[in-house]
């Protein structure tokens, strides 16, 4: 072992990573970079005269004057709790029934639960849009199998709302079972066994066995799935395009419509400087209060 | 009741749930397939009419739009390349993140995980700008370059965990003989892995054909896609459902060929970099 060898190795490392750093560079330094000096600006793209310095404003009006943030900030964290609650349990319990019943029929639902992550969110949602249709869609019209009246799925607020979390779970619940169900298949089979023998009943062994042995892959996947749907942007444009109002407008779309529909460029980037900080701060606490830190993954 | 009788209404009870779990989940694509396939009056029939006759002319109307095999092969060169790129930029940087020690490491790794955090828009507003002013906003190398930011993070992720499970025989074998650190990486350590390198390569190209935000804003006339060509369906008075579910199946059937075709390594894909 002698020089050569170690500067070889060097050579390696810094060719090797040197690539992926340069493109993380651009892709996530720089545009904060950016981002933070034109959310000192007054930034209208249809301003000939480009933009100007005005310092913290733009901060300040987003927290203290703009009642369309805060709401579309409690929009997003209603969005992502309930959208991830739900896609836990969705995910967990049919998880549990796959891992339960091995043979070919489970394995074909795995495959074929993979469609609904895979397919193309845009062409999807623009069913899902014809699907909500109070007089041509199809879930009125089994309402009205049932005798029950047909529903205004998406020009009511919190309906609205709800049709999107429904949209997300759909598209999203096969991510979280499959992360699960890899992770059930890694757990050890005595305490099962030990559960039966002692005669737990289903629920019983889910609760007090399944569910505390997979608790690192669990947080795992919910930390992965409230990280991106706080991004979720396609099918809110495509279903409701921010819902009747903005009653469905998150802070992702908010950012976006001020940016390209209203051209205020300087007060989109310091939106998104703020959405930065909150996805940070909350990923953070997340990690904390779970402890993902001491299981030593990343 | 016997415990055997027991087992197998209990496994037929979760046979049904499964398929009512099934149902839910393809019914959607089911009801895009069928509706491709009706002419005008039967697609919005109310109630919805289970049979009916077959007709191809969304289809017909959906190739023959203009220019649609331009934005087809827009799609195609885009996904391509940005999963080429990721690819050849990731692998090794993963490699060396989970083999090689050096000092910056757990920072690099962490910083490359954490780079997820960013929400699109505050990387398209910048971008945007940009491009603006470089001319290049509608161009399919713009994009192309946005998806390549988009998946690396991903793709490193996902090979790590396929490079943890290589033994460190291997390199040690290929050192004893005298093999350069690029010669082992290229002749004996890709081999092994290239099973994680179809996962990652088949996530990255899932991805970026599903991508809508940045297709969207920095296309123009010549370097759309297939999947932001869909609101060409929507006018002012009328949503043409029968060419929009059509061009919706177009959009869909790579991908589902690549699912069915590679399902199992899209799992292992998702799930190496989770379970130790």
């Amino acid at each position: 072992m002698g020089n050569p060898i170690f500067r070889e190795k060097r050579i390696f490392i810094y060719q090797s990573i040197l690539p992926a750093i340069f493109i993380l560079f651009i892709i996530t330094i720089l545009p904060f970079f950016i981002n933070l000096y034109n959310s000192l600006r007054d930034y209208y793209l249809a301003n000939p005269e480009g933009s100007y310095f005005i310092g913290f404003q733009n901060y300040y009006n987003i927290i203290f004057n703009d009642p369309n943030f805060w709401k579309a900030l409690s929009l997003n964290l209603i969005f992502v709790v309930s959208a991830v609650c739900i896609q836990f349990c969705l995910g967990i319990g049919i998880a549990s029934l796959i891992h339960q019943n091995e043979s070919p029929f489970s394995r074909f639902i795995q495959g074929s639960l993979m469609l609904p992550f895979a397919a193309t969110p845009i062409a999807m949602a623009f069913i899902w849009r014809l699907m909500f249709n109070p007089s041509l869609g199809i879930f009125n019209y089994f309402f009205g199998l049932f005798n029950i009246n047909a529903v205004t799925w998406l020009s009511q607020p919190k309906l609205a709302f709800f049709s999107l979390i429904l949209v997300d779970t759909w598209q999203w619940t096969p991510f979280m079972m499959l992360l699960l169900l890899a992770g059930l298949k890694a757990l050890p089979t005595e305490p099962f066994e030990a559960a039966s023998v002692d005669g737990a009943t289903f629920f019983q062994t889910l609760f007090h066995v399944t569910l505390p042995l997979i608790k690192p892959v669990s947080m795992i996947a919910m930390l992965f799935r409230i990280i991106d749907s706080f991004k979720t942007f396609d099918i809110i444009f495509i279903i409701t395009r921010g819902g009747p109002g903005n009653s469905t407008e998150t802070l992702n779309l908010y950012t976006f419509y001020k940016g390209f529909n209203h051209l205020r460029m300087g007060y989109a980037s310091a939106l998104s400087i703020i959405m930065l900080i909150i996805i940070i701060v909350i990923a953070q606490k997340f990690i904390k209060y779970t402890g993902i830190n001491e299981m030593g993954v990343f | 009741m016997s415990a055997v009788t027991r087992k197998k209404y209990k496994n037929y009870l979760i046979n049904l749930l499964l398929l009512i779990v099934l149902i839910f989940a393809l019914f959607p694509i089911y009801w895009m397939f069928t509706m491709s396939l009706k002419n005008k009056v039967d697609s919005l029939a109310m109630p919805p009419r289970w049979f009916f006759n077959v007709t191809f002319d969304n289809y017909l109307s959906v190739f023959s739009g203009n220019n649609f095999s331009n934005y087809f092969i827009n799609s195609i060169i885009i996904s391509l390349m940005s999963t080429i790129v990721v690819l050849a930029i990731g692998v090794p940087a993963a490699y060396t993140l989970t083999r090689m020690k050096f000092e910056a490491k757990k920072h690099i790794s962490f910083w490359i995980i954490s780079t997820r955090m960013a929400p699109p828009v505050a990387v398209l507003i910048p971008y945007f700008i940009i491009f603006k002013h470089l001319g290049l906003l509608d161009t399919r190398t713009s994009i192309i370059l946005m998806h390549i930011g988009m998946n690396l993070p991903l793709t490193v992720w996902i090979m790590q965990g396929f490079f943890k499970e290589i033994p460190f025989a291997l390199e040690e074998a290929a050192s004893i003989d005298g093999c350069s650190r690029w010669k082992t990486y290229y002749q004996i350590i890709l081999p092994t892995v290239i099973g994680g390198i179809s996962a990652a390569a088949i996530l990255a190209f899932v991805f970026s054909w599903n991508e809508l935000m940045y297709t969207l804003t920095l296309s123009g006339r010549s370097s759309r896609t297939i999947t932001a060509d869909m609101y060409n369906y929507i006018s002012y008075q009328e949503i043409n459902w029968g060419p929009l579910c059509a061009s919706g199946m177009v959009v869909l059937i790579p991908i589902f060929i690549f699912v069915i075709l590679v399902q199992k390594r899209l799992v292992q894909g998702l799930t190496v970099g989770i379970i130790k």
